[in-house]
């Protein structure tokens, strides 16, 4: 006999097994059980994936993630501190802080994370009689695949439990373009804007999957 | 490879690992799609859906669960979708409103889940046993001459058939049996929480 199936030792005998069969007459004579998967299929799924990888594989990581709670967000905490030290960091770097200019709006700088390392944007913000005019010009972000759409918030800063406000959703598959969005909220409270790639259908809240973010409000040096 | 390697690999979409995952469940998976659904076509649809959304939602798979479970859960989902949306149009063109036909319950397709996953763990002569004698219907002597070997033969590996899945499948006799949503996790849909079709 094969090792690939385990001997049993205990001392189980056809009683015991009747006595089981009995509490469960129909599942052994159910043809649903017996019923065989026809040969392709493992094929077909094999090549569904791998089309999916390869479709998600230059740009985005498009994960065709279903909507998850803030709660279950949690395991990427690390990797959402790795990406703000990185946006921090990029932020200081080229001198793009946000400035309250009092004129065309406030300024403000995003970064690509690693899901869109090639993109980034600059923005204004007004604050107007209907709330925040939020205006995003948007580079290097690759059309959201089929299915899938970008999805704008405001957040808190404590990336323990963010509160986070949706201020609106585009696809970019015109390219770089500029997006207006309007917000509620306001920046004292809501600091942080990000950008994430949704699933069409998958629910409201947000992915996690960020693939821009950046302040709004001027960035403490220390 | 054990489970939760398997589980630990598959989000890589790596060939071998998700052939792997689907040597090891896919019949399960299919049984839960036929159970529910009753058609063999849409039943495969319904497995490779299964698949490609639970490797989507992989990378959110805990080791800390099952593998066989998670899978269990999206299978049930996805084929009680399928199962809504056929017999949605199906009653629009009857217009026997009147007529409710349910899915299989939870805990039959989670029987019929563990049976399968059970009988996949037989050596597959004695799987063939036990299919000629337990759904078939054929007596000792009947099977032995179907497939041309003694009757003793026939006898002992039935009863070492019988001992392996009295074993495998003891956790589910009543007297043993969890809830059927303490194994898939809370309110026994909590498996399909990281995972939207």
């Amino acid at each position: 006999m094969s090792d690939k199936y385990e001997d049993i030792d205990e001392p189980v005998d056809d009683d015991a097994f009747e006595a089981l069969v009995a509490q469960m007459p129909d599942a052994l004579r159910d043809s649903a059980v017996w019923a065989e998967p026809p040969p392709w299929l493992a094929e077909s799924i094999v090549a569904a994936i791998a089309d999916e990888r390869a479709e998600a594989a230059p740009a985005i990581v498009a994960p065709a993630a279903p909507a998850r709670t803030r709660r279950q967000r949690r395991p990427r905490q690390t990797w959402w501190l790795a990406a703000a030290a990185a946006v921090v960091a990029i932020v200081v770097a080229v001198g793009v802080i946000a400035t309250r200019d009092g004129g065309g709006g406030d300024e403000f700088a995003m970064a690509g994370t690693d899901l869109a390392s090639s993109a980034s944007a600059t923005g204004t913000v007004d604050d107007t009689d209907s709330g925040l005019e939020i205006e995003l010009d948007i580079r290097g972000l690759p059309p959201a695949p089929e299915g899938f759409f970008y999805e704008a918030w405001m957040r808190t800063a404590n990336d323990d439990a963010p509160d986070l406000t949706a201020i609106g959703t585009f696809h970019m598959r015109g390219g770089d373009s500029t997006v207006t969005l309007w917000s509620a909220v306001d920046v004292d409270t809501h600091p942080i804007i990000t950008v994430t790639l949704q699933e069409e259908g998958a629910g409201p809240e947000s992915s996690g999957q960020v693939v821009l973010r950046g302040s709004l409000v001027e960035e403490s040096s220390g | 490879m054990d489970d939760r390697e398997l589980a630990r690999r598959f989000p890589s979409g790596d060939e071998q690992v998700v052939r792997a995952v689907y040597e090891r469940y896919g019949r399960a998976v299919h049984t839960i799609a036929v159970s529910v659904l009753h058609d063999q076509s849409a039943a495969a649809d319904v497995v490779q859906a299964t698949f490609l959304n639970a490797w989507r939602a992989s990378a959110r798979f805990t080791p800390d669960r099952e593998l066989g479970p998670w899978l269990y859960s999206i299978a049930r989902r996805q084929a009680i979708d399928v199962y809504r949306r056929t017999r949605r149009v199906e009653v629009m063109d009857t217009e026997s409103m009147d007529i409710v036909e349910l899915p299989p319950s939870l805990e039959r397709t989670w029987e019929a889940w563990e049976v399968r996953v059970a009988l996949d763990k037989l050596p597959p002569d004695e799987r063939e046993i036990v299919r000629l004698g337990w759904f078939d219907g054929l007596s000792h002597p009947e099977i032995a001459e179907r497939l041309g070997i003694p009757v003793g033969t026939v006898k002992s590996r039935m009863h070492r058939a019988h001992r392996r899945l009295a074993t495998l499948l003891a956790h589910i006799a009543p007297e043993n049996r969890s809830s059927v949503s303490d194994v898939l996790g809370g309110d026994g849909q909590s498996g399909t929480g990281d995972v939207s079709e």
